[in-house]
């Protein structure tokens, strides 16, 4: 059976490429989404990913809920909000699908600020500081999840 | 690259086989280890990091609790060193008891992979050996 993925960007990752490339790399959304597409042609099956991207905390909440019952599996990487929005672990925890937190970087080695993850407790799994790179690996290791529980 | 694997984590369900395997097919040349003595824990990797590209390690089950002077002898054997992930079974952050603090060593590439079970630990090699692939690529 094909699954559908969607992965939801927080604020901010409209700029990825230009913004402090020394801690994001050099890659943009629009090139992650590509390689993206590309791995699961490679996968084969028919899976199907759809990338997201917002800086306003209501219409990822609005994305979560429509996700509800639709779609297979969630990537989120909720920029800032991971670290203040109470309303997106609320959305993630009425999601029943698979979900799975990633971070380009590890939080947890910088800003005592970027410690504490609101989307965390509300996710199965937590994929931080593999680069831009974390996003084939999270989406190859949802895809795998989801083929193992079809 | 090196897999330590810390107190509890005896029963890896197949892990080792399954990491062993992977690093095979990808021409790694792959050690896995545990010990339930974290002092022991501390010591390979203030040993052996400087010896190994990349590494991956899972200090203590989801049961166990680490006090400040493992933690402290952890995080300073990991200083300056990388690239490596942490990984855990478990998703550490859940609302549970066994939930944990992930490891925060000064200036470490240390990436962060828990609650995708032995799947993390294939993610994990698989991210490294990227990583390395393209450092090496990047030399030549």
């Amino acid at each position: 059976m094909s699954q559908s993925i969607l992965v939801i960007n927080g604020p901010n990752l409209n700029l990825l490429g230009t913004r402090e490339p020394e801690i994001y790399g050099d890659d943009t959304l629009v090139d992650i989404e590509a390689r993206c597409h590309a791995l699961l042609q490679k996968i084969g099956g028919g899976h199907e990913v759809i990338f997201r991207q917002s800086n306003h905390e209501g219409e990822m909440v609005e994305w979560i809920q429509q996700a509800i019952g639709t779609v297979d599996g969630i990537i989120i990487n909720a920029g800032a909000y991971t670290h203040t929005s109470v309303a997106i672990h609320d959305a993630l925890r009425a999601y029943q699908g698979a979900k799975i937190e990633l971070h380009i970087s590890n939080p947890h080695l910088r800003e005592s600020f970027r410690h504490l993850s609101y989307v965390a407790p509300a996710a199965d799994a937590v994929v931080a500081g593999l680069g831009v790179a974390g996003y084939e690996h999270a989406l190859e290791v949802l895809v795998e999840r989801l083929k193992e529980k079809a | 690259m090196l897999i330590v694997n810390g107190p509890g984590l005896v029963d890896l369900h197949g892990c080792e086989s399954a990491c062993t395997q992977l690093g095979a097919q990808l021409g790694l040349s792959l050690e896995f280890r545990q010990t339930d003595d974290l002092q022991q824990f501390a010591q390979w990797l203030t040993q052996d990091l400087d010896h190994v590209d990349a590494f991956v390690l899972n200090p203590h089950s989801s049961q166990s609790t680490m006090d400040a002077t493992h933690r402290g002898a952890i995080e300073k054997a990991l200083a300056h060193q990388g690239p490596g992930i942490e990984v855990h079974l478990t998703n550490i952050f859940a609302d549970s008891a066994a939930s944990c603090e992930p490891l925060r060593p000064t200036a470490c590439d240390l990436g962060l992979v828990c609650g995708l079970g032995v799947q993390g630990y294939i993610v994990a090699i698989k991210a490294l050996h990227q990583r390395l692939s393209q450092v090496e690529a990047a030399s030549k």
